[in-house]
């Protein structure tokens, strides 16, 4: 391996780790943690080991093709095809980018004592000033070292010193000693923040800004594992910390409020600060590429120009879909609704979705004459397999699970 | 192609729709619950409040949180044990079960707003007088919820 993909590999680590962790996380993380304690943590394992597919396989995609998802999806299977697959996933972009724009706004909310809703709008405008100002690299790279702050979870997790045994435990899947809808929800939740449709159409779009080609594949290969894994560790993280902190005072998180307190235990004096800080940055960066990859989808399904790197004047529609987007998004959080119900309702949608958006892609991810030798093999198509049948239980569960298990 | 089409057909939109309604429905059936054991599930935010409450005094009497979480923390407490109020007055469960969780509430709010008034004022007793008294009310909470439980 050459240094310039040995650089591009420490730096994908990075990115996935800084990038992984976003409000989605955050919320379904605390919840588990502060209701269940350790007993949740088996969901996040088993979204993380298909997330680690998945973004192999696209990125697996890219780097053979040289196409991004939609792009080559519509060209496989036809416009009419992917339209409903196209418009489920803008729908879940809106919902995500919303969520993300509620938790940077509740974060400055922490520090200055002003409602969210006060912030939505500066928020967009920061938002829209940073992808119309900057290049993708900058974009990438800036927020994804921010985003390491997030390892404060990680510090304060073994500052806890919490109990191997529950740990250990709580990665084999059980049935819950109470409120079993909550239980499910929850579950159903964090695969939905781990699985979001977004993160491998934005990874495979991202492969291109980056002109990956067939070389690239043993880089993604270890960005997909390395990053994916390390970066889950932080979510993991959050689960501990709310298992040791919340769950024995009797905290239950139904109110951003109740989870910001999580890191005082192990960070007297900095833990508020850094909990906000976190809570803003790992947003602002998921916000930030839920907006791109918004923009990214739309072009690619209607043919247009498109490119991060490239001025907003060459490639006008794709600036003008995040605009668009971002302003729209922040009027959800402008309107007064609020950010963790907005979240988790977010994160059920994206569970109940899946199968609309995994599809096409697990069925081109298969096409041997578009990626020859780089198609699925067993592996990969067995993961794919029990996916799909989670994907559909998922879309049939998750709905009725927010009804009767949200708060 | 074939497989996305058919997966769109109109025929399977319907079969979506019925198996949802099957999942909410065998859901909703497991969730049959009496009066008082549904009581227990809505009084389960108020108890979730008042310990923030407490914690949210004790951490800035320690000086790891500002006086403004204290003061935007016992608002959205304040609303949602409102909230739990008017569902605890609605509910059907019997009167011995229900009025001393009525009573609870009603000290936990008094008890948020005079935690509020305290941090706005930087009133340190007053803030530690508070979070004692939440404490002795999360104390008074969890044995209301061992008497209701099934055992």
């Amino acid at each position: 391996m050459n240094m310039k993909k040995a650089m591009q590999l420490a730096l994908g680590i990075v990115t996935g780790v800084g990038g992984f962790f976003d409000i989605g996380n955050l919320a379904t993380s605390a919840q588990a943690g502060a209701s269940f304690r350790f007993q949740l943590i088996w969901s996040l394992l088993l979204g993380t080991v298909l997330v680690i597919f998945l973004v192999e396989m696209s990125g697996r995609f890219a780097a053979a093709t040289r196409k991004a998802l939609p792009d080559a999806i519509r060209e496989h299977f036809g416009f009419t095809s992917w339209l409903v697959p196209f418009l489920v996933l803008t729908l879940v972009h809106f919902l995500v980018l919303g969520s993300e724009i509620g938790g940077i706004c509740f974060a400055l909310h922490l520090v200055t004592g002003l409602p969210p809703a006060v912030w939505a709008l500066p928020v967009a405008v920061l938002l829209w000033l940073f992808l119309w100002r900057s290049t993708f690299g900058t974009i990438e790279n800036s927020t994804s070292l921010l985003g390491l702050l997030t390892l404060a979870f990680v510090v304060a997790a073994v500052r806890h010193h919490p109990p191997t045994g529950q740990l250990l435990a709580g990665m084999l899947p059980s049935l819950p000693h109470h409120d079993p809808a909550k239980y499910w929800f929850i579950a159903v939740s964090i695969l939905g923040s781990v699985l979001a449709p977004y993160l491998f159409y934005f990874y495979s779009s991202g492969a291109v800004e980056d002109k990956w080609d067939a070389s690239y594949i043993g880089v993604n290969r270890g960005i997909a594992f390395l990053g994916m894994g390390f970066g889950s560790l932080i979510a993991l993280a959050a689960i501990v910390v709310a298992a040791m902190v919340l769950a024995p005072r009797g905290i239950e998180v139904n109110d951003y409020h109740q989870a910001a307190m999580m890191l005082t235990d192990a960070f007297p004096f900095w833990g508020f600060v850094l909990f906000a800080a976190a809570m803003a940055i790992a947003c602002l960066g998921a916000a930030l590429e839920v907006a791109l990859s918004m923009s990214y989808t739309t072009a690619q399904t209607f043919g247009w120009n498109w490119g991060e790197d490239l001025d907003p004047r060459e490639d006008a529609r794709f600036s003008l879909v995040y605009t668009g987007a971002i302003l729209l998004s922040s009027l959800l959080i402008l309107f007064g609704l609020d950010p963790l119900k907005l979240t988790l309702l977010t994160m059920a949608i994206n569970a109940a979705v899946l199968p609309f958006i995994a599809i096409p892609f697990l069925l081109i991810m298969n096409d041997r004459k578009l990626l020859k030798e780089h198609a699925n093999g067993w592996i990969s198509n067995s993961v794919a397999a029990f996916l799909l049948v989670l994907a559909l239980v998922l879309a049939v569960v998750s709905i009725p699970l927010v009804i009767v298990g949200g708060s | 192609m074939r497989n996305v089409n058919s997966l769109q057909s109109s025929a399977a939109r319907p079969c979506g729709m019925i198996l949802i309604l099957m999942a909410a429905g065998t859901i909703l059936a497991c969730q049959h619950k009496s009066p008082e054991q549904e009581l227990l599930d809505k009084a389960g935010p108020a108890g979730s409040w008042i310990a923030t409450l407490q914690m949210a005094g004790e951490k800035w009497g320690a000086n790891s949180v500002p006086a403004s979480f204290v003061k935007t923390t016992c608002k959205a407490a304040g609303k949602d044990l409102d909230q739990v109020a008017e569902e605890v007055k609605k509910s059907k469960a019997r009167p011995e079960v229900r009025d001393p969780l009525r009573q609870l509430i009603s000290q936990a709010q008094a008890a948020g707003t005079s935690l509020r008034k305290a941090a706005e004022a930087n009133d340190r007793p007053g803030v530690s007088q508070q979070a004692g008294q939440l404490a002795a009310l999360r104390q008074q909470f969890e044995a209301w919820k061992k008497s209701v439980e099934p055992p």
